[in-house]
């Protein structure tokens, strides 16, 4: 362990881009400490938007993939009840380090000797139930032929389009604005409302690169 | 092809077709024994104090300094009209920024292409079976349309500036009289060009002028037979270059035939082959310093002094040889001086690689960080300013210095994670390791996927609209003037109609942002620093993009860490120009997660342009993104004929200039630089011997 307090980050993601009035869902926190120490049962609270903790965790052993030593776990938590965006918090309290404390080298080292505290805010939106089926599809304007793997963003719902260029959203009913993006495109842009089930055909354009006579010589 | 006039061939015999002098002095001095000059001692005697008393250590008819599109071609012609040629080059090869690029020329004024094309012919060698890709009428040209074009006063570009209006004139009438010549003698000299394919930013807005050059894949590489073998061209292995191509060739099916390539190489090559046929001689890794007058600013220019400045292998650290080398001089000594009898002609390029002289247009750019298109290629002195510098030193006058601010002089490149955002160099060839990586070409598009942050972690501007580039003044003009094609008529005052121009200006301005003072920028240059592409691992899920070596490399041009803390704490350590912390990155991606979660970018309105998404899931990423300067519009003032004009508006006799260290002559790529070369070298050959 420690003689001397270790900084950590602390880091959030999976955070659901939309969420349902009351719906269950899971995000990840990962630690990491700046000398990266192994963790000993780092714990991890999240706060809600009240400053209420609503859900406790334990730091898992194994660093997550592709890092180095980013230690995470899986929070299940449950929506607010109402509807709008909401900043909330994971907090990773202060770890005392015992064995320095028991050594006598906390008072050498400060009241602080271990890790000290973290924390990293998310937000949340939290929507209305589901009224209707959006079905998007994308095309590759220049070939006509459907394109797989664009980003549908209809802030705040995301979906991505199979390889039949379609991706499917249920969506309450109100005004939207549609976006269809991806590698290589120009991203598609269109307003509208949403009263019923509805289809879209978004025509993309290629992003060519300069010209020789463009970029070149 | 037309014979040369001597009929020679390549001579290994490094000292043929000059005569070397060890020891000879100017006037009356005469031969004296051999003997070297040192550095010091050539360094007393600059142009300052005149060339009486200097020791001569090469002696030949025409010196041409620097071996690009504007030297190759002077020192082609001057060889043709029978001067003997030393090319003296900084880098370790011929070709400069020509054997990187398109091979795009842009000539036009009825030249012999342009008269192909309406036929519908073929090349006289028949390798051109593609249409043509231009309507006769869209290619019928003429020298006073071209002169027109050139210096059309009414056309104003998409980011507010004058292409044309302030071309010197003389100089222009003279390009477009030669354009037709050139391109015959470019053919001449092996190079094939596929079917004319619109104009270069700069080469006028009535008719199409350019095509680009192609070889055919065979299986030797074999100029006079227009063949380059499939490894050569870069063909085999998409992640090699070739040291015959630094950039891979590609396919000119749709300008030429099927089984062409093309690009700078199938130009630069050609011309090189040819210059080396007909005696041509290179004398390379050798640095151009000075011009020596007869007098300090009167008098003849006489000869110059170059240093020895050896390109090293990254890798190997051994001196980097050229792809040819029959011609070669193997010259190592410190400084030499080298005379010449009929003239001097200064084609070493531009100052975009100079940062200090750079900033005489925009101070902003003295940041060193943003070093010159082509730096891994061309080295440290490659568009060096060199021409500039030393004509000044003798009295030569300047022109165009504005016009650095048109068209593609500077942008922000969307290949970011390279040293060299301009150069496209794979593994394979000899300087990719002066890039460090590829980089990875995310296009404009891929600016959606990333924040981008200043050298203190703080966004700038609307990241979609950095890559955005000004839409130049050429064919057909579509944007720029209110009657497009052929219906566009030069110097028409609607053309300059202020509610036109207005209308479409579209100068979005986030390179400016990028280089703009921040929390971070000191006196006395209060540099921007390096900007960088931030993202996540979700990033690369949706993109796809190949986050390994040869697209990015551990050169400090692309880091991966866990935390956002660790990505800014290595950015600082390790990347060459990150002087300060980005003490706010931290606090930029929580905002930036709280707009993506909002809908809503309050800073840049982003929303209204693309998806946002946020920068969340470990492990978190940073590419360099680059600001490049392209083109130098400004430098000497040349006449018709391509001599330097002095402060009083004399020539400077014996010395000539060409390509990118000319200036008034907005004109974007290699027409310009082969046109000039074309008529110094004829001019040179033509001056009595000194």
């Amino acid at each position: 362990m420690t003689d001397v307090t270790h900084n950590r980050s602390l880091v959030v993601w999976d955070v659901p881009s939309a969420i349902a009035r009351g719906e269950s869902f899971a995000i990840k926190a990962g630690l990491k400490c700046e000398a990266e120490c192994l963790p000993e049962n780092w714990a991890l609270e999240v706060r809600n938007h009240e400053g209420s903790a609503i859900a406790n965790a334990v730091i898992g052993d194994q660093p997550w993939p592709d890092t180095a030593a980013l230690y995470a776990a899986e929070i299940e938590l449950v929506a607010p009840d109402s509807e709008g965006q909401f900043g909330w918090e994971v907090v990773a309290p202060v770890v005392k380090d015992e064995q320095a404390v028991a050594a006598g080298q906390a008072a050498a080292a400060g009241d602080g000797a271990g890790h000290a505290e973290a924390s990293a805010r998310f937000n949340l939106s939290v929507v209305p139930a589901a009224e209707c089926l959006l079905t998007v599809v994308a095309i590759d304007r220049e070939s006509q032929q459907p394109v797989s793997g664009l980003k549908v963003v209809i802030h705040p719902y995301r979906a991505v389009t199979d390889e039949r260029g379609v991706a499917e959203l249920n969506l309450p009913k109100g005004q939207y604005r549609v976006f269809v993006s991806g590698q290589h495109f120009f991203p598609f842009r269109v307003d509208g409302e949403l009263t019923s089930d509805q289809t879209i055909r978004a025509e993309l354009d290629v992003d060519r690169g300069p010209s020789d006579a463009e970029m070149w010589s | 092809m037309a014979k040369h006039p001597k009929d020679r061939q390549v001579n290994p015999d490094p000292q043929e077709g000059f005569s070397r002098r060890d020891f000879v002095k100017t006037g009356a001095a005469g031969i004296g024994a051999a003997a070297l000059l040192d550095a010091s001692s050539a360094k007393a005697q600059g142009a300052s104090t005149g060339a009486d008393s200097l020791d001569w250590d090469y002696d030949v008819d025409v010196v041409v300094a620097g071996g690009g599109c504007a030297g190759l071609t002077a020192a082609i012609r001057a060889r043709d009209l029978g001067a003997s040629v030393l090319v003296v080059d900084q880098n370790f090869d011929v070709g400069g920024r020509m054997i990187h690029s398109g091979s795009f020329v842009s000539l036009g004024g009825g030249d012999p292409l342009q008269l192909r094309d309406m036929q519908g012919a073929s090349d006289k060698e028949g390798f051109v079976t593609a249409e043509p890709l231009e309507d006769p009428e869209e290619i019928d040209d003429n020298v006073e349309l071209l002169f027109a074009d050139l210096t059309d006063w009414s056309i104003t570009d998409s980011r507010g500036q004058n292409p044309y209006r302030y071309n010197e004139r003389e100089m222009v009438r003279a390009w477009a009289e030669n354009c037709a010549a050139t391109r015959e003698f470019l053919t001449d000299n092996y190079v094939r060009f596929g079917r004319i394919n619109g104009t270069h930013v700069g080469g006028g807005m009535s008719r199409a002028r350019g095509a680009t050059a192609f070889l055919m894949i065979g299986d030797k590489t074999d100029i006079k037979a227009g063949t380059v073998t499939a490894e050569d061209a870069g063909q085999v292995d998409r992640e090699r270059s070739s040291a015959f191509a630094p950039v891979q060739m590609t396919n000119s099916a749709r300008t030429a035939t099927e089984g062409a390539v093309g690009n700078g190489a199938a130009l630069a090559r050609s011309l090189e082959f040819s210059a080396r046929e007909k005696g041509v001689q290179f004398m390379l890794h050798r640095c151009f310093d000075e011009l020596v007058r007869e007098q300090p600013v009167a008098g003849r220019i006489v000869g110059l002094k170059a240093h020895y400045s050896p390109r090293m292998h990254p890798d190997t650290g051994q001196r980097m040889e050229s792809y040819w080398q029959d011609g070669n001089v193997d010259e190592r000594r410190e400084v030499v001086n080298i005379r010449a009898r009929k003239a001097v002609i200064l084609t070493s390029g531009g100052h975009a690689g100079n940062p200090q002289v750079r900033s005489m247009f925009y101070p902003a750019l003295r940041e060193p960080a943003f070093p010159t298109s082509g730096m891994a290629l061309q080295g440290p002195h490659g568009q060096d300013a060199s021409a500039l510098i030393a004509s000044l030193r003798v009295g030569a006058n300047l022109a165009g210095m504005h016009q650095n601010l048109t068209g593609l002089t500077f942008h922000i490149s969307t290949r970011l994670g390279t040293r060299d955002a301009y150069t496209t160099m794979m593994p394979g060839h000899p300087t990719f390791g002066y890039r460090g990586s590829a980089g990875v070409n995310v296009g404009s598009a891929g600016f959606e996927e990333f924040i981008v942050v200043n050298q203190v972690g703080k966004r700038f501007f609307n990241e979609l609209r950095l890559p955005q580039r000004s839409g130049g003044g050429q064919y057909p003009g579509r944007g720029v003037v209110p009657n497009p094609g052929l219906d566009h008529t030069p110097g028409d005052w609607r053309n300059a109609d202020a509610n036109w121009v207005s209308g479409q200006y579209n100068y979005p301005g986030g390179l400016d942002a990028a280089l703009a003072i921040n929390e971070g920028s000191e006196a006395p240059d209060y540099y921007s620093g390096p900007i960088w592409a931030i993202f996540d691992q979700d990033t690369v899920a949706r993109t796809g993009w190949d986050l390994r070596y040869p697209y990015v490399g551990d050169n400090g041009y692309f880091f991966q860490a866990d935390t956002l803390r660790e990505l800014a704490q290595k950015i600082e350590s390790e990347h060459e120009y990150q002087r300060v912390p980005l003490s706010y990155l931290g606090e930029t991606v929580e905002n930036w997660n709280g707009y993506v979660a909002a809908g809503e970018d309050p800073e840049f309105e982003r929303e209204s342009e693309a998806p946002m998404h946020p920068v969340a899931r470990p492990p978190f990423y940073a590419l360099a993104i680059m600001v490049i300067w392209h083109d130098s519009f400004g430098g000497l003032r040349c006449n018709g004929k391509q001599q330097v004009i002095d402060m009083q508006g004399e020539p400077i006799p014996g010395l000539y200039a060409g390509g990118e260290a000319v200036g008034g002559f907005s004109k974007h790529g290699l027409g310009k630089g082969h046109v000039h070369g074309f008529i110094a070298g004829t001019s040179a050959a033509e001056e009595p011997e000194a």
